[in-house]
């Protein structure tokens, strides 16, 4: 890890072609960040290049205390931050476009029960490790509708407080937490039939 | 149903999800965590889709990392 300040601080504080081949490695990822969270390409396309940019500027003070990929995240994700409250500030039309009637309601029958009873998630954390799985899981917040996917990321990667999102986007704590709600049941539902049980799936 | 109106304190798997997603983003309160916890004493599936939630959340961690 302090190797990547080294080769930077020997090349007299010009990114080192070290950082600088990291930075553009992650780029496909930081995309894909952003684009989840924009659900715009040229948005999401201008935020990864404001981010890039800043983050070769700032690449000399790299710690290298995190990884190079948390530290572009962390940039990343102000310039995203940026853009979502200008986004909310121009916003013609209510943040909570989803009137779900959708197939979520039908996680529950009339009674409020599981409809389909969740399944047993074998070995959860040991899918962690494999690279497949994260796969999945981008296919399954692809699938997302926009704003359960642009709050659920503010959440859980960003791992921005709820007041804040709240603040950012104009919404209120209840419409907040029916927008997460919502987007964890379905993450749920994907992952189950496409990873868990993709046997079962089919039937 | 059987128990509908005031004296209501068992809540079914629709409401329990909801409370346990709610969960993670505030502190519940009394009367919700009590209802919680009978609602999940007697649901398997609930304690699975708390374990799930957990899972879900420490998956997405992983994911910048």
């Amino acid at each position: 890890m302090g190797s990547n300040r080294q080769t930077i601080v020997e090349h007299g504080g010009a990114p080192a072609a070290d950082i600088t081949s990291q930075i553009e490695a992650l780029r496909p990822q930081l995309l894909r960040i952003a684009r989840l969270q924009l659900r715009d390409h040229d948005a999401a396309e201008d935020a990864v290049q404001d981010a890039v940019l800043a983050a070769l500027k700032d690449a000399p003070n790299f710690s290298g205390r995190s990884s190079v990929k948390t530290w572009l995240v962390g940039i990343l994700k102000h310039k995203i931050i940026d853009a979502l409250r200008q986004k909310a500030r121009h916003a013609t039309e209510p943040f909570d476009d989803e009137t779900d009637s959708d197939d979520f309601d039908s996680a529950f029958d009339a009674r409020g029960h599981w409809a389909r009873k969740p399944a047993e998630w074998e070995n959860a954390e040991q899918q962690l490790e494999r690279k497949q799985f994260f796969t999945v899981l981008d296919f399954c917040l692809d699938g997302l509708p926009p704003n359960q996917g642009r709050v659920f990321m503010l959440r859980e990667v960003f791992e921005l407080g709820a007041d804040e999102i709240c603040k950012m986007l104009g919404i209120s704590a209840s419409n907040l937490w029916v927008l997460l709600y919502r987007a964890r049941m379905r993450l749920r539902e994907c992952l189950e039939q496409k990873w868990f049980i993709p046997e079962r799936s089919a039937t | 149903m059987v128990h509908s109106g005031t004296k209501r304190n068992m809540i079914n798997c629709a409401e329990a999800s909801r409370l346990l997603s709610q969960a993670m983003e505030r502190p519940l309160d009394r009367k919700e965590r009590a209802m919680l916890r009978l609602h999940l004493l007697i649901c398997r599936m609930c304690r699975k889709f708390d374990k799930q939630l957990a899972f879900m959340r420490k998956a997405m961690k992983q994911y910048t990392k």
